[in-house]
């Protein structure tokens, strides 16, 4: 069943969804710019990664969106979240003293030039002498999905198996720049309960990846880690 | 459409090793590792001769067009699996049985087929894949050795890759938007008529990404970093494969992508040459250290094999020239190393004074190969030097032979810094810093270094293999 | 392509119609939610030789709204840690996945009003079931920030385990779904649903061989936290889990979310491998049947729930993480190639079925060596610091097949055996 004409065109309700999930993508990156504390930037990355994917949904691009949640916002975010959370890096940055200095002239600089030349672009067709050069992906019909599916696995076969052979080097470069480098009698009994419960239960007797949380603290409690980061954030 | 992994045989053999090495590495006990090293001089061995095999048929292009096998893929294969193999040979004694030996083997592997694929790519989105598939693994070896200087090197390499990444990706997005395609042979028909600003900000920008690959300017801040932080096989590693990936991508992506006379692109990569060639060269003098006045050595390699890139298309001379040049370029920088490798101690210019004293062999090999990349007479890369300035001369960059001309001459200094004390100089009172690191580098060192010799001498019988049509 | 009821533009009707089928999917889901704590309880105490709730309403069946209302009144505390605005934001956090995946399921056929014809389902996005994969990684949220923004210690432990979990699942989870979405060609839910029509033997359960549905049961009861998953809450260990510092209505919250998972988590289970609304109808009120044969298989997997729940006792942690990375994904990994090779043909599927069980039967054998050798090494390492110290100068070869002592050689000249 093709798509009414009347769906593919602009209407009313697909202004009103686009200016909402505009303003919520807008908010969210500015919230993840002025918030202090890190755990609430994150948060509005997500609020952010979800305005653009209700954007590409508006596009027809209904697997991008799809995969842009459950990629960003499942994977990566909750990745920060992790890191935040687990090195208690989660108080207040000090912001009176800039690491770089002047940044924020250059910063505050760079960005107006950014916006002026995206007001420029909109407002003409001079960069590229046309408003689209490619044209609707789904004239056929058929769904979007379907469309990337077969792009995927027939013009565009060889860089995606390159991308498989890297998602090995992935894995090997984790174990690489992650692993302990074991040495015989290394090994201790892990125990269970007590105070290893995170290092030694995470990641299971067996497991080839060592926390480095140990190696980093010097003491295998990760209860005592995980106090200092729930008492040294400041209060909100 | 053409879809047949056999085409692919000499890539798949090196993907394939290094998976079966990543598994074995989770059994092998560590002493025991040397089994990937034999797997990986094997895959590269199997490549070679299924390249042999290549070179005979026609060339052709595969999966979908998106891949083109030509003289120059099998030139790039050549001489990125002939370096892989020299690194693993002069990688033998300083990583043996290194936790992550194995690892290094298989990262090198697919950073082998990474720069080959980035040759053979005739398609924007395949060559971006093979920018990955070059780098990423190259993150990873830097950082092998997980010590200070090697995590920092290894953290300065990926972000600076991961930003020139992010600029090709936005460089090949605005390309495909131009051209609603994104191969090569469609690019250069579509962006005929596109605007002139836009085809050249897309240009601009992936050439962007292949610098960082080549280590140019002004993506080249990472070469002396990475190359002083990581252990000497890997340092090899990065001063030589990633750069013939880039190159050839570049030739590839400047003849066959962009259409004539649409954007002086030519121009552009002259300026760069120069810039990279100066840069590396001047950067050098100052340098105490022996891996960091290679690094800076490679910086002006570089702009010399740029200049050929820069008369890409001009005549047939230019892309034989890039080929033998970077066959000899990688020979002799393997060389360098691979002497670097055999005295592990010696990291100063003033270590290695009397080397000539202790190791006449040795020091016989860093000569031929130091001259060598200055150019001097029996070695290949005069000839390489001669071809690249007739190229250019005849391409009409005259000024870009002269100040490479320049260049050539004010390289003569810091190799001599590094020569003069090994040779005139009395030994050092403490001769530990000239210990050996064993056998196969020193192996290594002198093959190489023969190697040089014999591919200079046989210049004649080796050029016209980097010669003859890329696809059309 | 697409839902048929905007096929014809989107005038006042058609806006009527899905804010009704909204509200509709909205309070049956509460209602059920409200059911369902009943049900548990009862069919629990039953288990246990006890009555249960009896007092409210008709065999205590309006206990679950008591209880509601009197979490409602109660005092709503903040800890004075606690991170204000993300501690009130996570409860919802986690309702609304629960609800939002809910909508993704057919719960019938297909009805015409007023012209339009409607599908008995909230939406029918072409990605549908991708985007049950990426709100149950949104899931994660709610648990991980109620946990942190707690500011006490078993709450952040708890979202900690929580989340580590969930993520782990999820692999195994998608992998089974891959399944599914292999013999069905689409990635619709309506679609999905219309594949498995129109015999019982052409459920997803049988066409993808048994094996992803039990993979997938298995990570969706651990992608929910309930027992014998709840380590999250292990009262012995945690308190209460991320959730100890809640009271009142935002922990009635997060109980409405744990319940509401477990009857869409049914209902996705129905519609991916049991034909959802797919069974025998007759000819009075057509549309009727398909309803009721969802409802009656959504009920047998929320009885299944409670039975296990009865039944099982909880996982230790190692067991739970070595469950899923170490059995669930490399089984559901297999399973998918084997998929994928029977359905080019079955000379391939056998092929690859037989080479991926000598493929685990090697892998088995060879984790059983090094898990014999790790011991002896623990041995080594047991003689005290002295000797730990000593042997890392000392590599350790292998344990030989006989009897005796480790090998232990020195610098590595000679080979122990090989394992």
């Amino acid at each position: 069943m093709s798509i009414h004409p009347a769906v593919l065109a602009a209407t009313i309700p697909d202004s009103i969804t686009f200016a909402i999930a505009a303003a919520i993508s807008v908010i969210g990156a500015l919230g993840v710019v002025l918030s202090r504390n890190p755990v609430h930037s994150a948060l509005m990355l997500v609020m952010t990664l979800f305005g653009v994917a209700v954007l590409f949904v508006e596009e027809n691009a209904q697997f991008l969106a799809a995969v842009q949640v459950i990629v960003y916002a499942g994977a990566i975010v909750v990745l920060f979240l992790f890191v935040i959370m687990l090195l208690g890096v989660d108080r207040r940055e000090v912001t009176e003293r800039d690491p770089l200095r002047g940044q924020r002239a250059v910063a505050l600089l760079l960005g107006i030039l950014g916006l002026v030349e995206v007001i420029l672009l909109a407002g003409g067709k001079w960069p590229t002498g046309a408003h689209s050069a490619a044209g609707a992906i789904n004239v056929t019909g058929r769904s979007n999905v379907a469309l990337l599916g077969d792009a995927v696995f027939t013009t565009y076969l060889l860089p995606f198996e390159i991308t498989s052979a890297l998602l090995v080097i992935a894995v090997i470069g984790a174990v690489v720049l992650a692993r302990r480098p074991r040495q015989a009698g290394d090994r201790e009994q892990p125990q269970i309960g007590g105070g290893d419960i995170i290092t030694a239960d995470v990641l299971g007797p067996d497991s080839l990846i060592r926390p480095e949380i140990e190696e980093a603290t010097g003491s295998s409690d990760v209860h005592e880690e995980l106090d200092k980061s729930s008492f040294e954030r400041s209060d909100p | 459409m053409k879809e047949n992994p056999a085409a692919l045989a000499p890539e798949l053999a090196l993907v394939v090793a290094a998976v079966v090495g990543a598994v074995a590495s989770g059994w092998l006990p560590r002493r025991r590792q040397w089994a990937v090293r034999l797997l990986a001089a094997g895959a590269c061995v199997g490549g070679l001769v299924a390249t042999a095999l290549a070179m005979l048929g026609p060339p052709e292009r595969v999966f979908d067009g998106s891949y083109a096998i030509d003289p120059a893929t099998n030139a790039a294969r050549v001489v990125v699996l002939g370096a892989a193999l020299v690194v693993i040979g002069l990688s033998a004694e300083p990583l043996r049985a290194h936790p992550h030996e194995s690892e290094f083997y298989v990262l090198l592997l697919l950073a082998s087929a990474g720069a080959i694929a980035l040759v053979g790519a005739d398609d924007l989105l395949t060559v971006f894949a093979a920018y990955l598939l070059a780098s990423v693994p190259s993150y990873g070896l830097v950082g092998l050795l997980r010590d200070r200087t090697g995590s920092e090197a290894s953290l300065k390499y990926y972000l600076l890759g991961a930003l020139f990444g992010i600029v090709m990706l936005a460089g090949a997005t605005v390309l495909v938007g131009l051209g609603a395609t994104s191969s090569y042979p469609g690019l250069r028909e579509a962006l005929d008529s596109a605007p002139r600003a836009a085809v050249a900000f897309g240009a601009v920008c992936v050439t962007a990404g292949l610098l960082f690959k080549i280590g140019g300017v002004p993506a080249q801040f990472w070469v002396p970093d990475a190359v002083d932080g990581a252990s000497v096989p890997a340092a090899a590693f990065v001063t030589t494969i990633p750069k013939i990936g880039g190159l050839g991508a570049a030739f590839r992506f400047f003849t066959e992508a962009l259409p004539a006379g649409r954007v002086d692109w030519a121009l552009l990569v002259a300026v760069t040459a120069a810039c990279t060639m100066t840069l590396g060269n001047f950067a050098a003098f100052a340098q105490t250290r022996v891996k960091r006045l290679l690094a800076y050595s490679t910086i002006g390699q570089v702009g010399y094999l740029l200049m050929a890139v820069a008369v890409a298309g001009r005549n047939g001379l230019a892309q034989q020239a890039l080929w033998y040049y970077l066959a000899a370029y990688t020979v002799t920088n393997l060389a360098a190393f691979a002497v670097v490798a055999e005295l592990p101690a010696a990291r100063t210019l003033s270590d290695y004074r009397g080397l000539a004293h202790h190791r006449p062999l040795l020091a016989g090999s860093l000569a031929v190969s130091l001259l060598g990349l200055v150019g001097t007479p029996p070695t290949a890369l005069f000839v390489g030097k001669l071809e690249i300035f007739t190229a250019v001369i005849h391409g009409g960059y005259t000024w870009l032979a002269v100040l490479a001309i320049l260049n050539t001459v004010a390289s003569l200094y810091y190799y001599l810094r590094w020569l003069v004390p090994a040779f005139l100089h009395a030994p050092s009172p403490h001769p530990a810093v000239l210990s050996s690191g064993g056998t196969w580098s020193a192996a290594t060192a002198y093959a190489a270094a023969t190697a040089t010799v014999i591919l200079g001498v046989g210049a004649a019988a080796v050029l016209p293999l980097g010669a003859g049509h890329l696809l059309p | 392509m697409g839902d048929p009821l905007f096929s014809n533009g989107v005038g006042l009707a058609v806006w009527i119609i899905v804010v009704v089928k909204v509200l509709l999917a909205f309070g049956f889901l509460m209602v059920s939610v409200m059911l369902m704590i009943w049900f548990e309880r009862k069919v629990i105490s039953d288990m246990q030789n006890r009555i249960g709730p009896n007092r409210a309403g008709p065999f205590g069946i309006l206990q679950t709204l008591a209880d509601g209302i009197k979490l409602f009144f109660k005092e709503d505390l903040m800890p004075d840690k606690a991170d204000r605005f993300v501690f009130k934001l996570a409860p919802y956090l986690t309702v609304l996945p629960a609800f939002l995946i809910f909508t993704l399921v057919p719960v019938g056929g297909v009805v015409t009003i007023a012209h339009h014809v409607v599908e008995l389902q909230v939406a029918d996005p072409p990605m549908g079931i991708l985007l049950l994969l990426a709100l149950s990684s949104v899931a994660v949220y709610g648990t991980m920030l109620a946990g942190w923004s707690s500011g006490s210690k078993y709450p952040l432990l708890g979202s900690v385990r929580a989340s580590a979990q969930m993520i782990s699942y999820e692999a195994a989870m998608g992998l089974s779904v891959a399944a599914v979405i292999l013999e069905s060609h689409s990635l619709s839910t309506r679609a999905i649903v219309a594949a498995q029509a129109p015999h019982f033997w052409d459920w997803g359960v049988f066409r993808t061989g048994v094996v992803p549905f039990l993979v997938f049961f298995v990570a969706v009861t651990a992608e929910l936290n309930r027992p014998p998953f709840d380590l999250t809450e292990g009262e012995q260990e945690l308190v209460g889990g991320f959730h100890t510092e809640y009271s009142s209505i935002r922990f009635a919250l997060f109980f409405l979310a744990e319940f509401m998972n477990a009857i869409t988590m049914s209902a996705i289970m129905v519609t991916l491998f049991f034909g959802g609304p797919d069974g025998p109808g007759f000819h009075f009120v057509r549309w009727l049947w398909p309803i009721l044969w969802f409802l009656g298989k959504t009920l047998v997997f929320l009885y299944g729930y409670v039975w296990i729940r009865a039944a099982l006792p909880r996982l230790r942690y190692d067991q739970l993480m070595d469950l899923g990375w170490k059995r669930l994904i490399p089984l559901s990994l297999g399973w998918l190639l084997v998929i994928a090779a029977t359905s080019i043909n079955a000379v391939w599927g056998f092929s690859v079925l037989g080479g991926g069980i000598v493929a685990a039967g090697v892998l088995y054998q060879s984790l059983r060596v090094s898990s014999r050798r790790r011991e002896a090494l623990a041995m080594e390492g047991g003689l005290g610091r002295a000797g730990r110290l000593a042997s890392h100068q000392v590599q350790l070869r292998s344990v030989p097949d006989g009897p005796g002592a480790p090998v232990v050689t020195g610098g590595g000249t000679s080979e122990g055996g090989g394992s």
